[in-house]
């Protein structure tokens, strides 16, 4: 089961989105409120919903990169890989497209792909803890590394040895 | 009696003990000039960030001993990345030494500790050998 920590979810992360979306439509709010909760059972039939009565592209891009999202968590990586595309091909800055395709691409085994993702999603959002995540999670699939810890007690003291006791 | 004698030649092999969902950690300890002798070395963890970001790094930790085997005073001296200095801390904070004996002097009260993090290509079997390496020393 792919790292739902580290599946991003369009809801909260862009100012307001959520109170924006939320009035306007409803199903892609509760959607995204039951994916965010690992929820995908809920949240993809809730986001599809959503994408039927969007309004707009806006709403449209934020549908398909949940159902990205929701199809990963599914274990559906090919259905996901079609919702990620889809906002890509709209919006080739969308650096949370590029975060799940990594993934959905992980899933396939399609480890280029799958860095070139990771690097176009870090040119767009450097800082991206949820990038980083990835970046670990493919790391661990193509170069698996045992941590290893040296305690060595050999280096002396810097400071001289204290008088002996008389 | 005095004993000024070092803890010569041992280097072995332990296996950290972690919680169960935790990824176990080797642990190497090289100990051959100590002037007291360890009674339980605690291995720090492996900060998870650094792993997944593929971090190594080295932390020299100084500290006392007391008549009693417990550290005091313990503080960073050198680090390569501060992210490896609190569970480094940490471990000398929970490690001990043996008491000294009623007749025993202390040759120092101050040691160094040196972790090295490192990440390895992960084995397919990496069980650990303890012979093999008492064999080795």
């Amino acid at each position: 089961m792919m790292s739902l920590a580290a599946v991003g979810v369009y809801a909260d992360e862009d100012t307001n989105s959520k109170t924006v979306i939320g009035p306007r439509n409803i199903y892609l709010s509760d959607g995204a409120d039951a994916l965010l909760a690992h929820n995908a059972l809920e949240g993809v039939p809730l986001t599809l919903k959503g994408l039927a009565m969007a309004h707009g592209q806006r709403e449209e891009k934020i549908a398909h990169s949940n159902l990205c999202a929701g199809f990963l968590m599914l274990e559906q990586p090919q259905t996901a890989l079609e919702h990620c595309n889809w906002v890509l091909e709209r919006d080739p800055y969308h650096w949370r497209s590029y975060n799940n395709r990594a993934l959905v691409y992980l899933a396939m085994e399609r480890f280029e792909e799958s860095e070139a993702d990771i690097k176009k999603g870090q040119e767009l959002n450097p800082r991206s803890e949820t990038l980083k995540e990835v970046k670990g999670i493919y790391l661990d699939t193509v170069e698996p590394v045992d941590e290893k810890i040296i305690i060595d007690d050999r280096r002396k003291s810097p400071l001289p040895p204290l008088e002996k006791p008389e | 009696m005095k004993r000024c004698g070092s803890f010569v030649g041992t280097f072995f092999v332990i296996a950290s003990a972690f919680a169960a969902d935790e990824q176990p950690v080797l642990a190497h300890v090289i100990d051959s000039s100590t002037d007291r002798i360890p009674a339980q070395t605690v291995a720090p963890e492996y900060p998870r960030k650094a792993r997944r970001d593929r971090v190594e790094g080295e932390v020299q930790v100084c500290f006392e001993v007391t008549r009693e085997g417990q550290t005091r005073r313990v503080a960073v001296r050198n680090s390569t990345h501060r992210t490896f200095e609190k569970p480094s801390l940490k471990a000398v904070r929970a490690s001990s030494f043996r008491p000294l004996g009623k007749d025993e002097t202390l040759p120092a009260i101050k040691s160094c500790r040196t972790f090295v993090f490192s990440l390895e290509p992960a084995e397919e079997d990496a069980s650990v050998d303890v012979n093999q390496a008492d064999n080795s020393a």
